[in-house]
């Protein structure tokens, strides 16, 4: 039954995408051909493109020093939001005094701040982690809180009745109950973190998806514009895949509570 | 040692800052003795669960003294609830044994008291099993044995046998009445279950949606019952609890009559 129910779903993955990718074919053949050109290239341009630059093009460098820097800022995310998230989670007055970075940051433009902090990093490395990290941080600190409040009340009197300790509440209750949503969260960091690679990557880079993107447009390459686009795509599909096999083999006890309203 | 003892507690929620705050609990004493087992009976929604949250301290008064010998703080309370008693990442074996680290027990005593508690609710084929694979009534008895194997001196139970079938309930309230009266265990049993206040109480207390608050020990429920139809001072909400609706009842009769083992519903 089950295994039924994954094969109707795979085809109607299949057909959904079929249809698109049949669209934006449609799409660039009606276009007048020298419009096409530079606007719409059809999707099998695209991968040619994407084949030659992966081969002869050094796409592969690109995608490299891109995940690099989001993987770092990924982790340099988590590695703030989560103690800050514990902190206005279980404390009161921590609450009150991170009010300005919960609720006034998270409506801020965080663009607005890529001029400013270039006085203070320069171009470099430096200022393109530092964006990704606010970025993506911004947005999973209220994910973190949110994950903590929603623990069930029950789980936390029961260590209370047990006597445990604030450290030993949250080691032995509230990181194991968020971790599963903590994994789940790094889909949603590198679902940010892409649209803030592409946009850092555009000042003083050297390699990296974004850096392509932008030359592509310099130098009239609607094709290698594509080429990284679709890159990101694909790279976010596997991201997706391999955290959710991720939180598969990690959390084996959330089978079975999956949970769909019309299956 | 063990007591618990609340003087004059009260409660109430400011349900916004603008409406009068409602009171929950309006003036509550009661006292269990060591080795006493005390039912709290009360409909739902009476303020039951938000007492126990008081007593284990992760909710505050406004008002009143709790005192808890010992002290909660030497993490001397098992606790039971009627759902989300199981931690979902852990194993049926592991659930059980959670908590037990502060009894300096070696590593083969713990497995083996683990399996003893598995033993007695009658889990012991599944003690790998995540609780997330298992019935409601299961997951209540996999709590009860964390409770058996815990060694703890005070147990607060908040309608621990809810979820369980008619055989399994049996099975767990003589396990509890066996471990209360040797143990010299101080339980108190919140519940709206009348039947299952007498079989194991030692001393009823009743709550009410209005603030008041009635106690009688057993004796008084046998002293008090008159024609076979049991009148006490707390006759409205104790028919209330058992669910006796009928128009045609007396004002102030219960339905019924309840000795420590049995119940007969009057016709």
């Amino acid at each position: 039954m089950r295994v039924r129910q994954r094969s109707y779903a795979f085809i109607i993955t299949s057909a959904a995408t079929s249809t698109l990718l049949a669209a934006w074919w449609l799409l660039a053949k009606l276009l007048p051909r020298d419009m096409a050109a530079v606007f719409l290239p059809t999707p099998m341009v695209v991968i040619k493109d994407l084949a030659a630059l992966l081969i002869h093009g050094g796409l592969l460098i690109d995608i490299r020093t891109s995940f690099v820097r989001m993987v770092a800022g990924v982790a340099a995310a988590f590695a703030l939001a989560l103690p800050l998230g514990i902190a206005i989670a279980t404390n009161r007055r921590i609450e009150a005094a991170a009010e300005p970075i919960t609720s006034v940051l998270r409506y801020t433009p965080l663009t607005a701040f890529i001029p400013l902090l270039m006085f203070a990093l320069g171009i470099g490395e430096a200022h393109k982690v530092t964006v990704l990290c606010l970025g993506i941080f911004v947005q999973l600190l209220p994910i973190v809180v949110e994950s903590l409040r929603s623990v069930e009340s029950n789980y936390v009197d029961i260590a209370r009745s047990y006597g445990f300790s604030n450290t030993k509440l949250i080691r032995t209750i509230l990181l194991p109950r968020i971790m599963p949503t903590l994994v789940d969260s790094i889909r949603t960091g590198f679902a940010i973190g892409w649209a803030y690679v592409i946009l850092v990557e555009y000042w003083g880079a050297e390699a990296g998806l974004g850096h392509r993107l932008w030359r592509g447009q310099r130098f009239n390459h609607p094709d290698e514009v594509y080429a990284c686009a679709v890159t990101v795509g694909l790279l976010g599909l596997t991201c997706d895949a391999s955290v959710r096999l991720l939180r598969r083999l990690l959390f084996p006890w959330e089978r079975g509570r999956t949970f769909r309203a019309l299956a | 040692m063990s007591s618990i003892a609340l003087v004059d507690v009260r409660k109430s929620y400011p349900l916004d800052g603008f409406s009068e705050p409602r009171h929950v609990l309006a003036g509550v004493s009661l006292v269990i003795a060591e080795g006493d087992v005390c039912a709290l009976l009360g409909p739902s929604g009476c303020g039951k669960s938000t007492l126990l949250r008081i007593i284990i301290g992760t909710e505050t008064l406004d008002d009143g003294t709790v005192t808890l010998d010992p002290d909660p703080k030497t993490g001397e309370v098992g606790i039971v609830f009627q759902a989300d008693n199981c931690l979902p990442w852990l194993r049926v074996r592991d659930n059980v044994q959670f908590g037990m680290d502060s009894l300096n027990l070696s590593a083969s005593d713990r497995r083996n008291a683990v399996a003893e508690a598995l033993r007695k609710v009658k889990l012991s084929d599944k003690s790998d099993r995540y609780p997330a694979s298992m019935s409601g009534g299961e997951q209540q008895r996999v709590a009860f044995a964390r409770l058996l194997a815990s060694g703890k001196k005070i147990w607060l139970l908040d309608e621990p046998f809810s979820a369980l079938d008619a055989r399994n309930r049996l099975l767990m309230r003589e396990l509890l009445r066996e471990r209360a009266h040797n143990d010299e265990v101080t339980t108190l049993l919140v519940t709206h279950d009348l039947v299952e206040a007498v079989a194991l109480a030692d001393r009823i207390y009743v709550m009410s949606d209005v603030p008041s608050f009635i106690s009688c020990s057993l004796d008084r429920v046998g002293e008090l019952r008159d024609d076979n139809l049991l009148a006490l001072e707390s006759h409205r909400y104790l028919s209330e609890i058992i669910g006796a609706r009928e128009p045609s009842l007396p004002e102030g009769r219960l339905a019924g009559y309840v000795t420590r083992h049995t119940m007969k519903m009057l016709p």
